[in-house]
């Protein structure tokens, strides 16, 4: 519509800048002189002499294509349309170049939707498409093969003057064809392409599926195998392992007695050092009373044995040394602890305590103490080290000995307490210094020492059956999953392709995968509609999903009214679904679905080819015996381009028609085929209302094509052709029902 | 007209059913409400089955749970009220 405004709008320009030049011609021609006038004059009959010449030479030379179109209505109006731009008086230049009217006006893009739709319709009759340039736009016209020669012919631009550039035309005109033709080549690649991208989609899927399904299978056995050569693995390293800890453990604490030992020393001689009060003394002489319990573990048995005499003595002794010298309980304990290690020590200790009166005489005493306890240790065979547990539980016994004897201390019961504790703490300060992997090993050792084998075997086991759990997990969860995803895939393309590809035998009623299979054409496969069609197999049964669908749209127990299937301008409930049950009539709703489907795949070219007008139209039509105003039909199908287009894109109208609300035939008229032809398709012809259902076809069709079709081409076409077009049109009409 | 405005501002129009017979028939609707109710009134009038019946305007089916708003009806617009075809096989003939 916006087009033909634009034409209209550029006509009327060129009318009055026509109008201004003949203006300026006349204002010139007043103002010459009549010599220059006779020259002029001269001039303008040379001219015409000579145009009249060439016109005679060349008898048939229009600007523009002819135009051919399957109809001879195009024919006809070609030749009506034929127009000379020829004008003495008005510069050539001002001639408008475009022709006017133009019968098809098509651009680059409905020429390529044209080129598009022919391909996939095949072509009617194997035209060819001759495309010339005009201003703004191509001028096509297919033309029927015999007929190129000519056409070409009439084609060529014609060979004049005023066309000085004709091979630059010519050069042009063959440039598009032969574009043409590498669109048509690019458009089959573009639909290989597709063809091939689709290919690669399910070839990706297949490789994927299988590829999960091998690492599913073989999860198991690879995890097993690892499992089972770890577990050889850790039973070979296992002994050798054991093996080199125990020696390592003999060399640390071999070791570690010694520096142990001399450690104390160190520091038991660093804090008689350090203390020269009193009080200082009382503590320090604790932590080195402590030191030298844990040395006197190591303490052989025959001297524990006759602890207890000595404590008895030393008890005598202490009691002595108290009365004696109540100036510290700390020496009185260093004896006890002396004695526990050995006679002479205690002897000294003794004498040391009998000797010292003065704190400050203390450290020197000490020291000598310490060295004499060093040396003492220091001689202490490592056999008994090896026998400590008893000597441990000898030490405790002498330990509860020294408690209850030494019950006068200050604080015997924290001495204690600080005994208890420390030993297993310097025990682990022992293990703890050469390297933490040594002490966690000594744990271990500690531990399990008796059973080692098994009790590594058990978090080897343990790891074994938390990592079969883990398997186990796997195969519960992430194979499973992926089966399920896998098969959900594998159903939902399965279901894609029956959706397309299976049909049911159940229905009888051939309309019902015919309406669904178009309907699912239309949302899966935008494209190369025809080629789906051809590969379904109608009687293969139905998949799941279509069971569920059917049973959804069939049921009798849902409501009736509810909208199943909406387009844009009909809409189909479900009780016009159930018209489509076998040996049920079919509803109008479903018919107008149909149309509305028809009418959409027709709106993928641009314009609309094929009318296919709703069953309302004829209902109209008939029962208002063809009075329905212009406005009201216009509005109701003509506007947004509904279900009409412009009339010259125009190749086939089908009306469906109804008789006597019982029985539905399709009226086609068509304008493509070389005879313009009206074809009744009718399913059950009848003898009796053959005659009525004519008679409403022409009613329809007469109508529509007669009134209609010529007030809606009179919008396009100037005035002065419309009453050929009438002429025209009633001569088809009366050679189809004459 | 706007569906946003509240019920009490939107206004009434009238609106001719058309039935296939010729007969005229005027209602007057809210924009807003449904047009089941224009339906079912218009088929107990002209005592029709209200299944068998199905209103155009314009071309485009109106549905009973469409409104005038939605369709974006004006005021004295034209209904078309048509009766569902059915055609089947030989046992109409």
């Amino acid at each position: 519509m916006g087009r033909v405004k634009n034409i209209e709008e550029q006509d009327a320009i060129e009318e009055q800048d026509a109008l201004q030049v003949k203006d300026e011609i006349t204002k010139k021609w007043n103002n010459l002189d009549e010599d220059s006038k006779l020259e002029y004059r001269r001039e303008a009959r040379e001219n015409c002499e000579n145009y009249a010449n060439l016109k005679h030479n060349i008898p048939c030379k229009p600007r523009k294509v002819s135009l051919d179109t399957r109809c001879t209505l195009g024919r006809v109006l070609s030749m009506l349309f034929y127009f000379e731009h020829v004008n003495v008086e008005i510069d050539v230049e001002h001639v408008s170049k475009r022709l006017r009217p133009r019968i098809c006006f098509w651009g680059k893009e409905e020429v390529k939707q044209r080129m598009l739709k022919l391909q996939s319709i095949g072509g009617f009759d194997s035209p060819k498409l001759v495309i010339t340039q005009m201003e703004d736009g191509y001028e096509t016209a297919s033309i029927p093969l015999e007929k190129q020669c000519i056409n070409q012919s009439h084609a060529m631009p014609c060979r004049d003057e005023h066309k000085p550039n004709m091979d630059s035309d010519e050069a042009t005109r063959t440039f598009e064809q032969s574009l043409t033709s590498i669109r048509d080549y690019m458009l089959v690649l573009h639909n290989s392409v597709n063809v091939i991208a689709k290919n690669m989609e399910t070839f990706k899927k297949d490789i994927v599926l299988e590829w999960k399904n091998v690492i599913a299978n073989n999860m198991e056995t690879f995890k097993n195998d690892i499992f089972l050569e770890l577990k050889n693995v850790i039973a070979n390293n296992m002994e050798t392992f054991k093996n080199e800890i125990v020696l390592e453990l003999k060399n640390v604490f071999a070791n570690n007695t010694e520096t142990f030992k001399n450690d104390i020393c160190l520091e038991l001689k660093n804090v008689a050092k350090r203390e020269h009060t009193r009080h200082t003394i009382d503590l320090d002489l604790y932590d080195i009373v402590e030191d030298l319990k844990n040395e006197t573990m190591v303490l052989p048995k025959k001297e524990s044995t006759s602890l207890v005499q000595d404590k008895m003595d030393q008890d005598d002794t202490i009691h002595v040394k108290k009365e004696s010298k109540k100036e510290s309980t700390s020496p009185v304990q260093d004896k006890r602890r002396q004695d526990d290690t050995s006679k002479p020590i205690c002897l000294e200790l003794k004498n040391v305590a009998k000797m010292e009166h003065s704190g400050h005489t203390i450290d020197l005493n000490l020291n000598d103490i310490v060295e004499e306890l060093k040396n003492e240790t220091k001689v202490l065979p490592k056999k008994e080290s090896i026998s400590l547990v008893q000597d441990k539980m000898d030490q405790d016994d002498t330990v509860h000995v020294k408690k209850e004897s030494k019950k006068k201390s200050t604080s015997p019961v924290q001495d204690k307490m600080h005994q208890d504790d420390t030993v297993p703490i310097k025990r682990e300060f022992k293990t703890v210094s050469p390297s933490p992997i040594q002490d966690t090993m000594e744990n271990d050792r500690n531990v399990h020492m008796v059973g080692l084998s098994k009790s590594i075997q058990k978090p080897g086991s343990k790891t074994v059956l938390s990592r079969n759990v883990d398997v186990d997990m796997l195969q519960l969860t992430f194979p499973h999953n992926n089966r399920i995803t896998a098969s959900c895939v594998t159903h939902s393309a399965k279901s894609k392709v029956t959706k397309s590809l299976k049909r049911s035998p159940i229905v009888t009623s051939q309309v019902v995968p015919n309406l669904k299979k178009r309907k699912k054409i239309k949302d899966t496969s935008q494209e190369s509609g025809l080629v789906d069609e051809e590969s379904i197999n109608e009687f293969a049964p139905f998949t799941e999903l279509e069971k569920i669908i059917c049973n959804y749209i069939f049921n009798k127990d849902l409501d009736g009214s509810e909208v199943l299937a909406s387009m844009k301008y009909e809409y189909g409930d479900r009780a016009a679904f159930f018209s489509l049950l076998p040996s049920q009539w079919i509803s109008s709703q479903i018919i107008n679905l149909t149309i509305c489907m028809m009418t959409l795949e027709e709106k993928k070219y641009g314009e609309l080819y094929a009318w296919h007008l709703p069953t309302h139209f004829s209902q109209k039509m008939i029962e208002e015996d063809g009075n329905p105003t212009l406005e009201w039909f216009k509005r109701t199908y003509r506007d947004d381009d509904k279900y009409m287009s412009r009339l010259m894109c125009c190749e086939q109208i089908y009306i469906p028609m109804n008789d006597n609300n019982s029985h539905w035939y399709l009226c086609v008229i068509d304008f493509s085929s070389r005879k313009k032809c009206i074809h009744i398709l009718d399913s059950l012809p009848s003898t009796t209302r053959q005659d009525i259902r004519i008679k409403n076809v022409q009613t329809v069709v007469l109508y529509d094509c007669g009134m209609y079709v010529i007030k809606h081409m009179h919008t396009k076409i100037i005035k002065q052709n419309l009453t050929l077009m009438v002429i025209y049109l009633l001569e088809v009409y009366f050679t189809v029902f004459a | 007209m706007s569906k946003r405005s509240r019920p009490s501002e939107m206004p009434s129009i009238s609106l001719k059913v058309k039935s296939q017979d010729g007969q005229d028939l005027y209602f007057k609707i809210r924009s807003d409400t449904k047009f089941i109710k224009l339906f079912t009134s218009y088929c107990d009038k002209r005592q029709l089955e209200y299944r068998t019946i199905q209103f155009f305007h314009d071309g485009q089916r109106i549905l009973g749970s469409h409104t005038p708003a939605r369709l974006n009806l004006e005021d004295n617009d034209e209904i078309e009220a048509m009766t569902h075809a059915l055609g089947g096989g030989c046992s109409g003939i």
